[in-house]
């Protein structure tokens, strides 16, 4: 996304780096000051609302835990994306992958394979549903390797077969006949494995183990992106397909590796999701999780060590949207709107390019100034 | 055996090729949109977002001004979705942002303005659909000389007006593309852009004509939604229908005959879908078939495609 100029790499680096911060800090300036100007328009008490729009997260532990839980499923999905983006393989089909992975993985294997046996219930549900979400997102990948069929297409598609597939077998298979649109339950002991609560002063404190489980592969995904042979590989299929195929990398199979990984990443965090907030299954329509990943990537400019950063700053919204919506009744939707704006500016190239302009100006008469003045004083 | 039965007698019934007309119109309108965008190199991955606010936009306006007044409506949908289109065009062309971001951001924005929006402009501060506002649905045609052949009455009589306008909207699409001086611009420009440069077609300007006239696409797709397939709006409305004329435009190569073709294939699945309860096939499942015919047909389309650019390759190396 981010094209670097070749020749000039070096020379420039320090003032491209400050030029993308400042562009980055300007475009979420915007998105703050657009969300403050939408809450002071709507809110009956503008100031109240404000501040549990910007600071509710802080105030109390439950708060904080909601933040936290916010967070956890996007650094998953980011990071998915990031991968996959990084290979410039545009596969969408996250959304169905995090779904069925929470279905199969987080539940169904709980329910039926390892009943009352959290110790063996919870890795094997997470591998089940990273494999689930792996081949959800290898259908497209492959369609596209057999026969060219586009990606974006078929994995927009898969979404929703994902959809109505878990809704399917949910309603008119796996449904306990005693409920009216919800799997048979689990046991509660594995959700006491992947959360702990405590019952502090301030609100209940809940520590989310899927946290670390999340940044765990946040670890694996940039060594494997940034220190291993095939993440290079992979990367250099992403900028540039054609030089990838002239040097003799695999550029088919290494771009199905990539949407491989991406859905294996995404379906076990919706195992994770599925596992740690709840004991019976019960999601009929998409998470929104997958589309959040792509936010994430581009936030993170597609590096997973940028991820965790991107998805707290976003959950920290989204949580202090939630309280807001809550205590002074404005709707949650806000922050897609906020994060809709974000996107185009942090996106948008020619978007501050008169300051960085000014800014190489800038750094090219200093290094002169710097040069004339050790040549006047070599001569002197 | 007793559900092929029950498919056989809908099948039979003219009713439900009424249904299939009917239900088709916003995806062929999401398509058409997505196939002129499509021809100019430019894929409209916003046509989701697009779709929903005009629909919401064009709701207000026939609620508010002069009652219901589902023209008026009509009128601002498609306003709305000509400067959605050139919103995209303008963040794309300008500002530098990839065009399928600029189109996720689209329907961030379409999912997050319409329902942050909706309780705070409906009297009532309705929180999922514009029930406190009479907006009214466009008018049906009817044809009264058709009453004497009962199966053609069951399929085209009183169809709602968008619903014939959509048809037209083949042939008018068509007729641009590939009969005017414009159509040819656009599809110039989507072959090779240097090469329209280097003759003096100013290919950002007609590739922002192309988003323009998608986004009007998408106003009428949008508008029929909460003018005629409903009487109001609701959140999430469109429910994915802009990504299946994404779909359908990719399968029929951006032509516009093929392209609406896919997309009546498409509306005979969503009818069938909603016939699913008489023939005793869980609905959900009647669901999943658009989107898993749009996977098979992108698929064959696909294979069709490499087999014919095989033979020419081949037809040109015996040469």
């Amino acid at each position: 996304m981010n094209k670097t100029n070749k020749k000039g790499l070096f020379a420039n680096m320090s003032v491209q780096n400050k030029h993308s911060l400042l562009r980055m800090a300007v475009a979420i300036a915007i998105g703050l000051a657009l969300a403050t100007v939408l809450i002071f328009m709507t809110a009956e008490l503008p100031g109240v609302a404000l501040k549990y729009f910007f600071t509710a997260p802080l105030q109390d532990w439950s708060y904080f835990s909601f933040w936290i839980q916010k967070a956890v499923p996007i650094i998953f999905t980011g990071t998915a994306v990031c991968i996959m983006f990084s290979a410039n393989q545009f596969n969408l089909g996250l959304e169905g992958a995090f779904l069925l992975g929470g279905f199969f993985g987080g539940a169904l294997v709980n329910i039926y394979v390892a009943p009352g046996n959290p110790a063996l219930g919870i890795p094997l549900g997470c591998l089940v549903g990273g494999v689930v979400g792996a081949l959800i997102t290898f259908i497209p990948a492959i369609l596209e390797r057999l026969f060219n069929a586009s990606v974006m297409v078929t994995s927009l598609m898969m979404n929703y077969i994902c959809l109505w597939l878990s809704t399917f077998l949910l309603f008119s298979v796996f449904k306990d006949p005693k409920t009216s649109k919800s799997t048979y339950s689990w046991a509660s002991a594995n959700k006491e494995i992947m959360v702990t609560k405590f019952n502090l002063d301030n609100g209940k404190l809940t520590i989310f183990y899927s946290l670390i489980i999340a940044l765990i592969v946040v670890v694996i995904a940039w060594f494997f992106l940034y220190r291993s042979k095939t993440g290079f590989k992979l990367r250099q299929v992403g900028e540039n397909k054609n030089f990838a195929k002239y040097v003799g990398l695999s550029v088919g199979s290494l771009a199905i590796i990539a949407q491989l990984i991406g859905g294996f990443i995404a379906g076990l965090g919706g195992a994770c999701e599925i596992m740690s907030l709840y004991t019976n299954y019960r999601w009929v329509e998409l998470t929104g999780f997958g589309w959040d990943g792509v936010t994430m990537a581009v936030f993170a400019k597609n590096n997973p060590r940028n991820v965790p950063l991107a998805a707290l700053f976003i959950a920290y919204l989204r949580a202090g949207a939630y309280v807001m919506s809550i205590k002074c009744g404005i709707q949650v939707d806000m922050t897609k709107i906020v994060e809709a704006v974000i996107i185009l500016f942090l996106l948008a190239e020619k978007f501050l390019s008169k300051t960085y302009r000014k800014m190489i100006i800038a750094e090219a008469e200093k290094e002169r100034a710097e040069r004339a003045a050790a040549a006047a004083k070599l001569e002197g | 055996m007793k559900i092929l039965l029950a498919l056989l007698e809908v099948f039979k019934n003219p009713a439900f090729y009424g249904s299939v007309l009917a239900v088709t119109p916003p995806l062929l309108f999401a398509a058409l949109g997505c196939s002129v965008a499509q021809k100019a190199d430019m894929t409209n991955m916003g046509m989701e977002g697009i779709m929903l606010i005009s629909s919401f936009c064009g709701t207000l306006a026939a609620g508010y001004i002069g009652g219901p007044n589902p023209w008026l409506g009509l009128l601002v949908g498609v306003i709305v979705g000509a400067l959605l289109g050139y919103l995209v065009a303008f963040f794309n062309l300008k500002m530098k942002v990839d065009i399928i971001l600029v189109g996720i951001a689209m329907n961030l924005l379409g999912g997050g303005a319409t329902a942050f929006f909706l309780p705070l402009v409906t009297p009532n501060h309705d929180r999922t659909s514009t029930n406190s506002i009479q907006s009214g649905i466009l008018p049906l045609i009817k044809l009264p000389f058709l009453e004497k052949f009962p199966t053609l009455n069951a399929i085209l009589n009183n169809q709602n007006v968008l619903t014939w306008i959509s048809y037209i909207m083949i042939f008018v699409m068509a007729f641009l593309l590939y009969k005017t001086k414009l159509g040819l611009r656009i599809r110039a420009v989507g072959e090779n852009s240097n090469a329209a440069e280097s003759v003096g077609i100013s290919s950002s300007k007609v590739k922002t004509i192309a988003l323009v006239l998608s986004g009007i696409l998408g106003g009428l797709g949008g508008t029929f939604m909460s003018a005629a397939y409903l009487s109001y709006f609701s959140n999430g409305i469109t429910a994915g229908r802009g990504f299946i004329g994404l779909a359908a435009c990719s399968m029929g190569e951006a032509n516009p005959i093929p392209t609406a073709l896919t997309s009546i294939l498409f509306g005979f699945f969503y009818a069938l879908s909603n016939y699913a309860r008489t023939t005793g096939i869980s609905d959900n499942i009647m669901k999943m078939w658009p989107y898993i015919a749009t996977l098979i047909g992108v698929v064959i389309y696909s294979i069709n495609k490499t087999n014919k650019e095989k033979k020419r390759r081949a037809q040109l190396s015996e040469k």
